[in-house]
């Protein structure tokens, strides 16, 4: 029997019901030996992606991390079939990004945020901005509303929703960038370095709006040079050279000061302090994650020293 | 001392007489001496870039208000092309800053402008890159447009460096650079200031950095300067930062909720290293 044979055999319902059940259970994003260059046709092609093997589960919350040109947007946008994989495989919700004809299930199952917001506005109110995606992909009118008004909901722009992209603080452009992908319904957001040109308090309203998203069960994946909102995640995925460099919590990356330091990472500053404060004898949690709990080890450490 | 830089009651309006019109700056002064390291900081919207246009004849006073670069009035004529070999400024986003189709030519245009002959714009372009980490073996031949992010930002500083300016005006330069390229930038600007008596102007929205790298600090908000004054004072006026908009930085911030449950310290730390020496001496009793 021949492969088409087999596919004729698979009904698309079939393979819709499979898909279905295998919901809970299969990772939402499944990267395999995934590898990819720029430039072939040139003579020296620059490869960004060496064999990377991820596989992302529904509602987790993972932090992208690496040196500038570790292959972390090229990865990004892997993800939603943005870019094709020159060997490997990229599987969203079970598809295969290559596959022509599930590229708009692929778009919309896996969104993605850029860096500044602001020059992806094409519209001229945040509402007509947060309909523009889905809107193009065709769904029905009183559909398209219930999304950009749950979108515009979520994400705390219902007031603002007849302003000016524009005239929004950066704050306001993230939580749009945000909503503009969330109308579409996606399992999966990649929010690539959306903060790095945001100020701390634009950039702690973005965060915490991501983290919202991830509790209502969305895959938020959090591509960032920031150490200290990648202490807040479960897990950070970080690049080298197109490689994965490490993949674990937060806690286990920031203890192993060596390994961060060869991939170019940082402490976040409550680290540092706990570290060097545990390494001269003082009784405090060596990797705090949050100040918070540095602050709570050393009010015990002073107060039962006296 | 004579300022190199002095800004005083600037008020500025973009697209001023048409409906669009866009009141940026109110009242905003400032003063920077030679050699010094001056930070601007501020929300969002605030008028830092604007302020920063200023200090290269991208904008020039027309409303209210003086600026002084080098000696010159900016108000009136001055040889901008002189200026701004003295006076380099790297802008907010690296896509402003870069045309040329390749990274070695971007580099190569402000040395070739100045007239050098091209064995001093070489060595000033390897120069340069290796200054910012960009391997000039690697980048040089690279199109500017396959760059990564953070590797364009890396060269939009390079261009700039390559013009070797006795006043440098950063905007947000270590936006989107990573961790490591953060600190080798750091290092590479105190090795200017001290071993080149570089004068600095730069804005930066993490304090963490500005606490690092600044002699003083000015915050600005809504278009006004509020303060110009020594780092230490303004970054431990965690009240004033509040008000203007910004959040204090991590060791002022500490030193403030550890007080608030009880502790009392002395000391006023500003960077994480200065927060664990005060630690430490206050454990130690
Ligand atoms: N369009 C492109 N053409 C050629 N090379 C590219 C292109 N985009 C990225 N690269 C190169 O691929 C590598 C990975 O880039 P990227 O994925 O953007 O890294 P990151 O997002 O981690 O900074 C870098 O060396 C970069 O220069
Ligand atoms: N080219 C421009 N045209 C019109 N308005 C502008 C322009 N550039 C900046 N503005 C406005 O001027 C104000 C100050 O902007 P800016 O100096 O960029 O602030 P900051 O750098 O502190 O974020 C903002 O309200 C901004 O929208
Ligand atoms: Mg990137
Ligand atoms: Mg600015």
């Amino acid at each position: 029997m021949t492969d088409t044979a087999h596919t004729v055999e698979l009904s698309p319902r079939l393979l819709a019901w499979v898909r279905f059940v295998c919901r809970g259970v299969m990772s939402l994003l499944v990267c395999e030996q995934l590898a990819l260059s720029y430039g072939l046709d040139g003579d020296t092609p620059i490869q960004a992606l060496r064999g990377i093997d991820l596989s992302i589960g529904a509602g987790s919350f993972v932090a992208l991390v690496g040196r500038n040109g570790s292959g972390k947007s090229s990865l990004a946008r892997c993800m939603n079939g943005l870019l094709q994989p020159t060997s490997g495989r990229v599987l969203v919700d079970g598809l295969d990004t290559r596959s022509r004809s599930d590229r708009i299930a692929i778009r919309s199952t896996v969104g993605m945020v850029f860096q500044n917001p602001d020059n992806q506005f094409v519209m001229s109110t945040v509402r007509e901005e947060v309909a523009f995606g889905p809107e193009n992909l065709g769904v029905p009118m009183p559909e398209l509303a219930n999304r950009v008004e749950q979108a515009l909901r979520a994400t705390g722009l219902e007031d603002v929703a007849d302003a000016d992209p524009q005239h929004l603080s950066a704050g306001g452009k993230g939580r749009l960038a945000i909503a503009a992908m969330l109308a579409l319904q996606p399992r999966c957001l990649v929010l690539d370095e959306t903060t790095a040109l945001m100020d701390p308090l634009a950039r702690r309203e973005t965060l915490a709006m991501a983290r919202q998203l991830r509790d209502r069960g969305i895959a938020v994946i959090w591509v960032t040079h920031h150490m200290d909102e990648v202490a807040h995640m479960e897990r950070v995925v970080a690049l080298d050279h197109g490689r994965i460099g490490f993949d674990g919590s937060p806690a286990e990356l920031f203890a192993d000061m060596a390994l961060c330091e060869a991939l170019g990472l940082g402490l976040p500053p409550s680290v540092q302090v706990a570290q060097g404060l545990a390494a001269r004898g003082l009784p405090v949690r060596p990797v705090a994650l949050q100040t918070e709990a540095l602050v709570d080890d050393l009010v015990t450490a002073w107060s039962q020293r006296a | 001392m004579t300022p190199i830089i002095e800004i005083s009651h600037l008020q500025h309006t973009y697209l001023a007489g048409t409906l669009a019109h866009r009141e940026a700056l109110f009242d905003a002064s400032l003063q920077v001496l030679a050699g010094q390291s001056v930070a601007l900081i501020g929300p969002t919207g605030a008028g830092k870039s604007t302020l920063l246009h200023f200090c290269n004849g991208l904008l020039r006073p027309r409303e209210s208000g003086r600026v002084i670069v080098l000696g010159h009035d900016m108000g009136r004529d001055v040889d901008l092309a002189a200026l701004r070999r003295q006076v380099g400024l790297v802008f907010q986003n690296p896509h402003h800053q870069l045309f040329e189709r390749f990274v070695g030519d971007d580099v190569a245009y402000g040395p070739r402008q100045m007239g050098l002959d091209e064995d001093e714009v070489d060595r000033r372009v390897q120069w340069a890159l290796e200054a910012v980490a960009l391997d000039p073996a690697i980048f040089a031949d690279r199109p500017t447009l396959s760059l990564s992010g953070g590797e364009m930002r890396r060269a939009a500083i390079a261009g700039v460096l390559a013009t070797r300016p006795a006043v440098l005006v950063l905007d947000e330069v270590t936006t989107g650079l990573d961790p490591e390229g953060r600190r080798q930038l750091h290092a590479l600007l105190r090795r200017l200031k001290y071993d080149e008596g570089v004068t600095f102007l730069f804005v930066s929205n993490d304090l963490d950095e500005v606490a690092e790298l600044a002699d003083e600090v000015i915050v600005i908000h809504a278009g006004r300067t509020e303060v110009q004054g020594p780092t230490r004072d303004v970054l431990a006026d965690i009240s004033l930062l509040e008000r203007s908009g910004l959040s204090a930085p991590f060791a002022p911030a500490l030193f403030s909720s550890l007080r608030a449950r009880g502790l009392s310290l002395r000391g006023a730390p500003l960077t994480p290293a200065e927060a664990e020496e005060e630690l430490w001496l206050a454990w130690k009793g």
